[in-house]
């Protein structure tokens, strides 16, 4: 006996509600309600951009802690005299290049031999090792470095054990690079993997019968075909490096800021909303134009925004 | 219970019942004592911090009134704005009580934030520091100074403490010195071990700023004050230019680490409470009662104790540990050796002094 | 004599306990064109893909001019292979399609352009070299990949039924194309399908798998009319299979029993059958004359039965013939000239009759 699923009688339940709440009449105005929440979202942001940049624009009165009443570039004058905005912005952008360059080279073997293996406990040991640092947030995995490899941390006690070090591998920038890539690979592999997935295996057969060796194969095959994963992680990579805030903090030992510890310090320890705002704004409109630049160089059509041809 | 309700006929008379309960602690000047809300809420340090004042000021108020302190962790720099935002836009201000540094108080002093708190019963009779400098009233109340040491790790300095800050730059330290991140506390010592005077500051601090740049090719850490105690523990520095607080948390926890004011002297600050416009009158009420509170003999001699810094209350006792320690004076000899920037100047220019900090710390 | 452009010898592939390909050996002479027919899991592919490199043999070697190939990756290989899904870059356009191969192999630079333009020829694709892989028919599709496992001009060619894809009728029209290509080249062809027709229509040779074991190797008139086992008879050609019992088997040939009907089988090749054994009798349906039973007397009939449906196709008519003298057996029938007999309706009683020699007897 077949009878009526409760799923489908729910269903049938919500449809009779939504019906109700929004009638047919309106139903060529569907889209606009479903992106509703979106345009709210991008208004507020919009909304705290303009205040912020009417708060660039006043300066702190360090008698009274108030703004000025006029309007004044004070604060952006000073952002270019001041040569340590200058050197946090360029250290930002190195580490955020470095970052990424590192992430993607190693995230892409990785997302490759977990999307191509045909062990189904091999793809699910890589998963599991992938999702278990991720679901530990930032700052507790920085902190975690420090432990493991701080002056009496596990490897220095390791290595000591063997008549070295101890070695000073944290509160550097080589330690700050470290903590970024491993904190930032997860979200390439994640961002890699449904490229290569949608790569057909035939494809690289197809390109050893025709005389390529692996490396060929993967230069001008797989690369090329996984590119709209590769860039959208650079994006990504890139985009949350040069706006990282906490392992400059926990891992650079207060001398390796980025600029949004100077963001930070501007709004929280001097309490100038003016400057840090106005070093906010740089950040954003800077790493905005970093963006499309890089995708400009891409190409547009590396997001996957254009026809697919066989329904790959 | 609705806290903005006008007081009722049994409110009055649980109150009155409370006041003379309360009498001896309070000495109250009203006959009438406003409704009592169920809890306040003091912002505080956490740590070795927020321990102090719980066990010195919060505990003998609760059992006091029967109001419940809860505590908000929100760092002072971070909560700064929105308080200055509720007061603003007259809304009830996330806190009661803002345990805040003195600096920080008086900022939000300038911007005329904090309430009046002549009328407390306990200001008459404490040392002159607890006055806010340039003020006419009492905006806020300093509650106990402190002094910016240089704490040492035995193992460094087996036989004798470091008599100078210049030890800082000896090249057996490159990458195990600590000082704040932004540089706080540090440029009066800076200023004389670099060879200019106190009194310059804020006109000509060429010394403190050579002092300062020499130090970043000394790789320095930078940091707050949980990461000294830390550092300390897990053996990444030997010196440090901190609170003698965070030095002495360390020690209490094995950590072999002592603490000296060195020969060039070392900057002495205070902390402050002060209370939010904004509240309704009843908890504004109660909130002051908990701050004069604060100020009691009772309340300081443990609250400082347990911080190991002189209170405003000449009345108390130094911990045991602390009697004799340069770093917590007591006699005007004491006081001689430390070096006070005043609050004003300090508020005037420390945007001014951190930028030169980063520049050179970032550079 | 030069030796054979593929020997495949005594391969076998096995994955875990399963033989996918059992004990296989054959060779194909320069310029060939077999064709490995099979239903799905027969291992065809597997077996078109050991030869290809991308499977290692679990036993036995195969040689390419003679030379073992084992330890030869895919591609040093002089293979050329058209895929099941083409397998085309769709990131690159046709004419680069083309071009990869000779540039992977490191053809002389100046000569790319002409050998494409050929190739190009070959396939009648010139013109839509510009184009993008996603902005050419599905026809167009397979000439690419056609071309470009032709291009190098390889020792041999692998299909791995990539016409499986397409509508019958642009099936049929690429079928004799790549014919034509093969023969004007003089290519030697390995072809994979499950397309008896397409076997039929292309081969020099084919050879018949199912479960891993090759079943026959012939050309394809050959395989069709004298299939080596019961399951060639029934997998090419719409085939009758009945089961009849051996009464007597003689020098004169065989006595069988299907259902109450007895019929004397003579002897056409070797087979020794025990009377009292049981054997497959197939029968094609073309081969098989069907009349209404009220058509008077004929010329004889080897059963009776009632007619249960009829297809009509057009140019045939296939029925399907109730036969309770065989046991209840359905036996179908094709009519191939429908347009000179009168179509016999659903129920109506029929007399089934065939030549002798048109009943392939196999053991069981």
């Amino acid at each position: 006996m077949s009878r009526y699923p409760i799923t489908w009688r729910l269903l049938d339940l919500v449809e009779a509600v939504a019906a109700l709440l929004w009638p047919r009449a309106l139903h060529r105005y569907t889209g606009w309600l479903l992106l509703l929440p979106a345009i709210a979202l991008v208004g507020l942001l919009v909304a705290g951009l303009a205040y912020m940049g009417d708060s660039s624009l006043r300066l702190l009165d360090t008698e009274t802690f108030e703004q000025s009443e006029d309007y004044t570039l004070a604060n952006y004058r000073d952002l270019i005299e001041k040569p340590t905005y200058f050197t946090v912005l360029m250290r930002s952008t190195g580490a955020a290049t470095l970052v990424t360059v590192l992430t993607l080279v190693l995230a892409f073997p990785y997302a490759y031999s977990m999307v191509r293996t045909r062990s189904a406990w091999r793809r699910k040991l890589l998963l599991v090792s992938l999702f278990l640092p991720f679901f530990i947030g930032q700052v507790v995995r920085a902190y975690g470095w420090l432990v493991v490899l701080g002056k009496t941390g596990i490897v220095n006690t390791l290595l000591a054990h063997l008549g070295l070090g101890p070695f000073k591998m944290i509160y550097t920038y080589p330690s700050l690079v470290f903590g970024l890539v491993q904190y930032m690979l997860p979200f390439a592999v994640l961002l890699i993997a449904p490229a290569i997935t949608a790569i057909d295996e035939e494809l690289e057969a197809a390109s050893e019968s025709l005389g390529a060796t692996g490396w060929r194969t993967l230069r001008h095959v797989i690369l090329p075909l996984a590119k709209p994963g590769l860039v959208a992680s650079a994006v990504v990579v890139f985009t949350l490096t040069i706006t990282d805030y906490a392992m400059p903090v926990v891992l650079g030992g207060g001398t390796n800021d980025f600029i949004a510890n100077a963001v930070y310090d501007a709004f929280f320890r001097i309490s100038d909303n003016g400057l840090g705002s106005a070093l906010a704004l740089t950040l954003v409109v800077f790493a905005s134009t970093l963006v499309a630049v890089m995708l400009g160089l891409m190409g547009a059509g590396t997001l996957g925004m254009r026809p697919s041809g066989r329904g790959r | 219970m609705d806290k903005r309700k006008p007081f009722d006929r049994r409110d009055f008379l649980l109150g009155a019942a409370a006041t003379a309960a309360t009498l001896p602690f309070g000495g109250l000047a009203f006959a009438a004592v406003p409704a009592k809300p169920k809890e306040l809420i003091v912002r505080v340090w956490g740590g070795e911090w927020k321990d102090a004042i719980d066990s010195g000021v919060s505990k003998s108020f609760t059992a006091n009134t029967g109001i419940a302190i809860k505590y908000d962790e929100t760092e002072d720099n971070e909560l700064q704005p929105k308080l200055w935002a509720a007061v603003k836009q007259k809304r009830r201000p996330p806190v009661h009580v803002n345990w805040d540094t003195t600096t920080n108080a008086t900022k939000s002093a300038l911007r005329n934030m904090g309430e009046d708190l002549s009328d407390l019963t306990n200001l008459p009779g404490l040392l002159p520091v607890a006055k806010p400098l340039g003020f006419d009233k009492w905006p806020l109340v300093n509650v106990y100074s402190y002094v910016y040491v240089l704490a040492y790790s035995q193992e460094a300095f087996p036989k004798a403490a470091p008599d100078s800050w210049n030890v800082l730059l000896d090249p057996k330290y490159k990458g195990r010195i600590a000082l704040y991140n932004d540089g706080i506390g540090f440029h009066p010592a800076a200023q004389v071990a670099g060879g200019g005077k106190v009194s310059d500051i804020p006109k000509n601090m060429k010394a403190c700023w050579d002092f300062i740049a020499k130090l970043k090719s000394q790789k320095p850490l930078l940091g707050e004050d949980p990461d000294f105690t830390n550092w300390f523990q897990k053996g990444e520095i030997d010196l440090a230019c901190t609170i003698v607080t965070n030095a002495r948390g360390a020690k209490k926890n094995g950590v072999k680490v002592a603490w000296t004011v060195p020969k060039e002297g070392a900057k002495m600050d205070t902390d402050a409470l002060w209370v939010p416009k904004g509240m309704p009158a009843n908890e504004l009420y109660w909130a002051k009662q908990y701050v004069n509170h604060a100020l009691s003999k009772e309340a300081q001699q443990v609250w400082c104790d347990g911080l190991g810094l002189p209170g405003v209350n000449p009345g108390i006792k130094p911990p045991d540990d602390m009697i004799g320690d340069s770093a917590y004076p007591t006699k005007d000899e004491d006081f001689k050796r430390l070096l006070r920037v005043p609050n004003k100047v300090q508020v005037e220019n420390e945007k001014e002094w951190f930028g030169r900090f980063k520049q050179i710390m970032q550079g | 004599m030069s030796a054979p452009m593929v020997k495949v010898e005594q391969v076998a592939k096995r994955f875990g306990e399963a033989a996918a390909v059992a004990d296989v050996s054959f060779s194909l002479e320069r310029g060939r064109f077999l064709t490995i027919l099979g239903p799905s899991g027969s291992g065809k592919t597997t077996l078109l893909r050991m030869i290809a490199g991308f499977i290692d043999p679990s036993a036995g070697e195969i040689f390419l001019k003679g030379q073992p190939v084992s330890a030869m990756p895919v591609h040093k290989r002089s293979i050329g292979m058209v895929f099941q899904r083409l397998a085309l870059f769709p990131h690159l356009t046709a004419w680069e399609n083309v071009a990869y191969p000779l540039k992977m192999r490191r053809f002389d630079p100046r000569e790319i352009p002409d050998r494409v333009a050929r190739f190009f020829r070959i396939v009648k694709l010139d013109g839509l070299e510009k184009r993008r892989i996603h902005e050419l028919s599905g026809g167009q599709q397979q000439r690419v990949a056609i071309a470009r496992a032709l291009v190098f001009e390889p020792d041999l060619v692998l299909l791995d039924e990539p016409l499986a894809a397409l509508d019958r009728k642009l099936r049929e029209e690429m079928q004799v194309e790549f014919r034509r290509i093969q023969l004007d080249l003089g290519v030697t062809t390995i072809n994979v399908t499950h397309d008896q027709r397409e076997a039929l229509v292309m081969s020099d040779e084919i050879m018949v798998m199912d479960h891993g074991r090759m079943l026959q190797l012939a050309p394809p008139a050959e395989v069709y009319r004298a299939p080596a086992n019961a399951f060639v008879a029934g997998f090419l050609g719409l085939t009758n299979l009945l089961r009849a019992r051996v009464l007597q088997a003689d020098g004169s040939g065989l006595r069988l029993q299907a259902g109450d009907r007895e019929w004397h089988q003579p002897m056409s090749r070797q087979l020794t059958v025990q009377p009292g054994t049981w054997v497959d009798c197939a029968l094609r349906a073309e081969r098989v004359r069907i009349v209404a039973a009220d058509a008077g007397p004929g010329t004889g009939e080897k059963a009776r039965g009632e007619v249960h449906d009829v297809l009509f196709e057009g140019d045939r008519v296939v029925y399907e013939v109730r036969a309770p003298a065989l046991g209840d057996a359905v036996v179908r029938v094709i009519d191939r000239a429908p347009e000179r007999h009168r179509l016999l309706e659903r129920g109506r009683a029929v007399c089934l009759d065939w030549d002798d020699t048109d009943l392939l007897v196999f053991a069981v």
